[in-house]
């Protein structure tokens, strides 16, 4: 299969969601109308702030929600009709998610054996298989056998961590589905797994969806990406074009808003703000999402786009 | 700089009692903030930041217990002052806020009264604490104040949150500024104007700040100076431009190789390892098992502190006149040269 072969695309996924009743009936738009493609063997980073609908997204492609509109196929099977016993079981043999948080998502009461090998164990494989993948995966994410008859409270947040790496990556799925796997983590520990993601990248020819809100670690770790705001993709692009060309206000505001370790530059910065009134006028066209140039798109109407296209061009 | 100075604390040593034996989470530090300036600490979770931090308000839990050491301030040392005396202190001249706003406001009081408490304590009448409290509300950035002020703080998004915590903080005209983690909950965007607004308010008020984090990034834009802490000690101590553009301990280079910066391609310099158990602190050097640079010398003896200038410090055998001479990994020296030049162009 060549490079460039699209495995996920997202086609006007919408994900609401609703509370009350009657009355007081209320629809939140968690994710409206998104769309984007991830090629075979890219990492694709999702950024944005809390409450863009970042996570949403990525659980409603995984199928932890019912998505309310839109498609997503996964290697041209579209994965987001309704619910079947077929459907569920091609989901959990090419995705896996790893969560943020390495303490809530691990049960308590389960040792590390039952936790990383529970979806080999629902597919019928035999005790030894079992424990012979699960060892050989604990190793690869750098723990080793005596830790699989341990519980999840005798780790560190960083080998926690690994333990849901391993638990994620023991099916052998195509897709991984990373939310924030490392903001929970300190600083010199998020280096380490932040390594062992791209080794086990690199070796088993994963495409990752990364989603964060640290800038400079999706910017290190991703080919391309996304910027959400407010349920809205407003700009993708490669990552570099994106760091040194953004297009869309509210990127240059999140690039500027961005702390860097260097107090030279810290210093002097000058930050920009984003307030959707003032920099866009959608009253007369309706923005959309356009190429600005190969592989660079941007959420905006005709007007912007024409000058998006300048300011890149001169 | 020779402004007076403000707070000083020296050789403070904090354990906790814990199961399993006692905790040494600070192991003699001294470092002194200055009228006006701005000390950052740096550490991760563990290295004994925030309970600097309480030590100095008095509020550690009931388990710990400073067992050496003088926090001075004022002529009062803080670490044996009595609770009384601490009293007029905390809140009145020496503020604190805390990470998360959501758990350090009362979810069941009005935002407006938990502002007036501190100046109605201080024998303000009520009608003048409202007023006070309004104006405050207006310097940390609220809009509406008149309307806000009879919300509770659950009707306030987190940053929002962060300005009654920071208002409340300044409520009693503090001299001292205490910032524990001020920011880690909250999104970069606003993060970004919390920072300013700490920044504009000590400005305006020549606050001293002890600006406590783990953030490299917003240290660089926070620090006059830094202390960089690790199990307990302070390994190294300078100004800003002292440990970011010339660091001397291994610890501060592994710090600053493992966070990647917007031009990291390299494979990251990850530290290896996990920090110690404090209840069994290492031999030596508590950074000599995961520090590739670490000599014999280092898992026998604690290296003494090193001075390289006169406001730069480290505590590493490295520095020792009869060590052989060894440089920061070549990486960042790289990174460092791409500092130098992106402040140049800035």
């Amino acid at each position: 299969m060549p490079e460039t072969t699209k495995i996920l695309e997202v086609e006007h996924l919408c994900q609401y969601f609703t509370s009350g009743h009657g009355r007081n009936r209320m629809t939140v738009k968690a994710v409206d109308d998104v769309s984007f493609s991830v090629r075979q063997a890219e990492t694709f980073g999702l950024v944005g702030e809390s409450g863009c609908g970042k996570t949403t997204t990525g659980r409603a492609i995984i199928r932890l929600y019912n998505p309310t509109s839109g498609t997503v196929r996964f290697d041209g099977r579209e994965i987001s009709g309704p619910m079947t016993r077929s459907l569920s079981d091609y989901l959990s043999r090419n995705m896996a998610m790893i969560f943020q948080d390495p303490i809530e998502s691990l049960n308590p009461r389960m040792t590390i054996e039952e936790i990383v090998g529970e979806s080999l164990r629902l597919r019928g494989m035999s005790r030894e298989e079992v424990h012979r993948q699960v060892v050989a995966m604990l190793e690869k994410v750098g723990l080793t056998e005596e830790h699989a008859t341990r519980y999840p409270h005798e780790f560190s947040g960083g080998q926690r961590q690994r333990v849901g790496i391993a638990r994620a990556m023991i099916a052998r799925p195509r897709l991984i589905i990373a939310d924030e796997p490392v903001s929970a983590l300190d600083v010199s520990i998020q280096a380490q797994v932040i390594n062992l993601l791209n080794d086990l990248k690199q070796e088993l020819g994963l495409t990752i969806l990364f989603i964060a809100h640290n800038l400079s670690v999706v910017k290190y770790f991703s080919d391309r990406i996304g910027v959400m705001y407010y349920g809205k993709m407003v700009e993708i692009a490669e990552s570099d074009d994106l760091y040194s060309h953004p297009l869309h206000p509210y990127t240059r505001a999140l690039l500027s808003a961005i702390p860097q370790p260097n107090p030279l530059t810290e210093r002097k910065r000058c930050r920009v703000d984003y307030a959707p009134e003032r920099d866009h006028d959608y009253s007369r066209e309706k923005p959309e999402m356009h190429e600005v140039e190969p592989g660079h798109l941007v959420y905006c109407s005709q007007t912007e786009l024409a000058r998006y296209r300048q300011e890149l061009n001169g | 700089m020779a402004q007076e100075t403000i707070l000083n604390v020296r050789d403070l040593r904090v354990s906790f009692r814990a199961y399993g034996g006692t905790v040494q989470a600070v192991r003699g530090i001294s470092f002194d903030l200055r009228r006006g300036e701005t000390v950052a600490i740096v550490g991760e979770s563990g290295s004994g930041k925030s309970v600097t931090s309480k030590a100095i308000m008095g509020i550690l839990p009931s388990n710990a217990s400073v067992d050496a050491g003088t926090i001075m301030y004022d002529g009062v040392d803080l670490a044996h002052a009595p609770e009384n005396v601490m009293h007029d202190i905390r809140g009145k001249r020496i503020g604190l806020v805390f990470q998360d706003p959501l758990s350090s406001l009362n979810p069941i009081m009005k935002v407006g009264k938990q502002i007036t408490e501190v100046l109605t304590r201080k024998g303000m009448d009520r009608k003048q604490a409202r007023a006070k409290a309004l104006q405050l509300m207006k310097d940390v950035g609220i809009p509406e104040a008149e309307r806000r002020i009879n919300q509770y703080p659950f009707q306030f998004s987190g940053g929002m949150r962060q300005r009654i915590v920071i208002a409340i903080a300044l409520a009693g005209d503090p001299e001292i500024m205490i910032c524990d983690e001020p920011t880690t909950a909250l999104d970069v965007t606003v993060q970004a104007k919390i920072l300013e607004l700490i920044n504009a308010l000590k400005a305006e008020r020549s606050l001293s700040v002890i600006f406590i984090t783990h953030d490299l990034g917003v240290v660089a834009q926070m620090a006059d100076r830094i202390c960089v802490m690790y199990a307990g000690k302070i390994v190294e101590m300078g100004t800003a431009e002292e440990i970011f553009l010339q660091p001397a301990h291994p610890y501060t280079w592994a710090l600053l190789s493992s966070m990647p910066d917007l031009d990291t391609r390299d494979r990251l310099a990850a530290i290896p390892g996990a920090p110690p158990n404090m209840i069994h602190p290492p031999k030596g050097d508590a950074f000599a098992p995961r520090n590739p640079y670490a000599l014999n010398i280092d898992f026998e003896e604690e290296p003494p502190v090193f001075r390289l200038s006169e406001t730069h410090y480290a505590a590493t055998w490295l520095l020792h006149p009869k060590a052989a001479k060894v440089d920061m990994p070549e990486s960042l020296a790289r990174r460092i040269q791409r500092m130098k030049e992106a402040g140049g162009r800035a």
